[in-house]
């Protein structure tokens, strides 16, 4: 009878970087070999490569921070062009050990190279804003961690006044940055994607979407820091808001497409929620 | 090209042998690279793998040969016959599966046996009843693990 560890070392590899995020916890704590297996660089590698083959397969992996908790979601456009409905589904919740009766507030979260930064509520006065907005005019600015200082100010592709909605998101592709613009009086909104970002330069060439709300939503997007993010395959763009009708309540996704098509998936009560993509690094972080 | 040249013979460690299709056994990157050589004749022996889980092998093979001819149409329906494949082999099946898909070198057969295994698992409780492990480690050891995976996703 064959046993999973009569399995070569390469192959134990396969079969684990294809267990889900969730029960990576659960393989670090089954035997020695294990834990040393998947705290290896070659085996972060895999799950990298994994990640990109399931979003290819177009179901992709986000993190959210709703009701002060960081939740990990599965999301999937697959069915847009055939009108299935898309999908957001809750994988799983960031838990410590430390904190079985769930008392951690995190108050936002960063991604960086497969590290999450969570910020927890106590110390939320801390965190560093990257985008100014300074009143009735909005532009860039990149902090360049080689050198350690602040770059010049770097245009937007578009003249954002006071009460219009400015909103970055990083999410997507590598080295690219987005923009959503939505001006405050015409409710038209249009999503801006960099061809070129450096700290002392960024081109604006490509208009992903542009789209009248009027028509779509019937509203204006209601939050101040919308999360958002596009889907190059889909040609869609997601964006997590209010439901214009019990706006203090519900989260809504609405899924936005550069051919018109334009759909809604609930997610249910909490406050707004923020968005990031995610990947994990096996790095162990030395405790000070 | 004869009738004859088309088929091959497969036999496995406990000499059975199946005489199958030449496009079926190609998917199987080492028999090509055999075949390529002309090192064998029309008899290729597998030393690694037996003849229960060469049949396996083989009707894997012989279903993805015929629906990726007929185009995207299928792929829905391979998919579902994948699923149905895995679904019932017990974990030693699997294993011995997963080990002759990378010793015929064939990637997609990996990936599903691999993935069908990832599936079945999923807390610390089944990996080590299910998959036979045991747990190793020292009291000092698990208390480090708690201190390096305080913070993880969790179901």
């Amino acid at each position: 009878m064959a046993r999973i560890s009569d399995l070569p070392r390469d192959l134990i590899e396969e079969v684990l970087s294809r267990v889900p995020l969730t029960s990576l916890r659960a393989i670090r704590f089954t035997c020695r070999k294990w834990n040393d297996l998947t705290n290896e660089r070659s085996f972060t590698e895999k799950r990298i490569s994994e990640a990109a083959k399931k979003k290819q397969a177009k179901e992709f992996q986000v993190i959210m921070i709703m009701k002060s908790r960081v939740y990990l979601m599965s999301i999937n456009l697959y069915g847009l062009e055939t009108n299935v409905d898309p999908y957001l589904n809750f994988k799983g919740e960031l838990i410590s050990l430390n904190d079985a009766n769930h008392q951690v507030d995190i108050s936002s979260v960063f991604h960086c190279d497969g590290l999450l930064l969570c910020i927890t509520k106590d110390i939320s006065s801390r965190r560093c804003l990257m985008q100014f907005l300074e009143e009735m005019n909005y532009f860039l600015i990149c902090f360049d961690f080689t050198t350690e200082r602040f770059g010049p100010r770097l245009p937007l592709p578009f003249h954002a006044f006071g009460y219009d909605q400015v909103t970055l998101s990083g999410v997507g592709e590598e080295e690219q940055l987005l923009v959503l613009f939505q001006h405050y009086y015409t409710m038209r909104l249009q999503i801006w994607v960099t061809s070129k970002i450096e700290p002392i330069d960024v081109s604006w060439n490509k208009l992903f979407l542009a789209v009248d709300l009027t028509l779509l939503t019937g509203f204006e997007f209601l939050t101040e820091d919308t999360s958002f993010f596009i889907d190059h395959k889909e040609n869609v763009a997601v964006v997590f808001d209010k439901d214009c009708e019990i706006a203090t309540t519900s989260n809504i996704a609405y899924i936005i497409g550069k051919n018109g098509c334009f759909k809604e998936v609930d997610l249910g009560e909490s406050t707004c929620p923020f968005l990031c993509s995610y990947v994990p690094s096996s790095v162990q972080i030395k405790q000070i | 090209m004869s009738k004859s040249e088309k088929k091959i013979v497969l036999k496995s460690l406990d000499n059975e042998a199946f005489e199958v299709e030449k496009a079926v056994a190609l998917q199987s990157q080492t028999i090509w690279v055999m075949c390529e050589d002309k090192c064998v004749g029309n008899e290729i022996p597998l030393e690694n793998v037996t003849g229960q889980i060469l049949a396996k092998v083989i009707d894997y093979c012989k279903k993805h040969a015929v629906v990726d001819g007929d185009g995207d149409e299928s792929s829905e329906e391979l998919k579902n016959w994948d699923t149905e494949f895995t679904k019932n082999m017990d974990q030693s099946t699997l294993f011995n599966m997963i080990l002759a898909a990378n010793y015929l070198n064939i990637k997609s057969l990996l990936n599903l046996t691999c993935q069908a295994v990832a599936d079945k698992t999923k807390t610390i409780d089944e990996f080590h009843t299910f998959l036979n492990i045991e747990n190793n480690f020292t009291p000092e050891e698990e208390a480090q693990i708690c201190q390096e995976n305080l913070w993880a996703f969790d179901d």
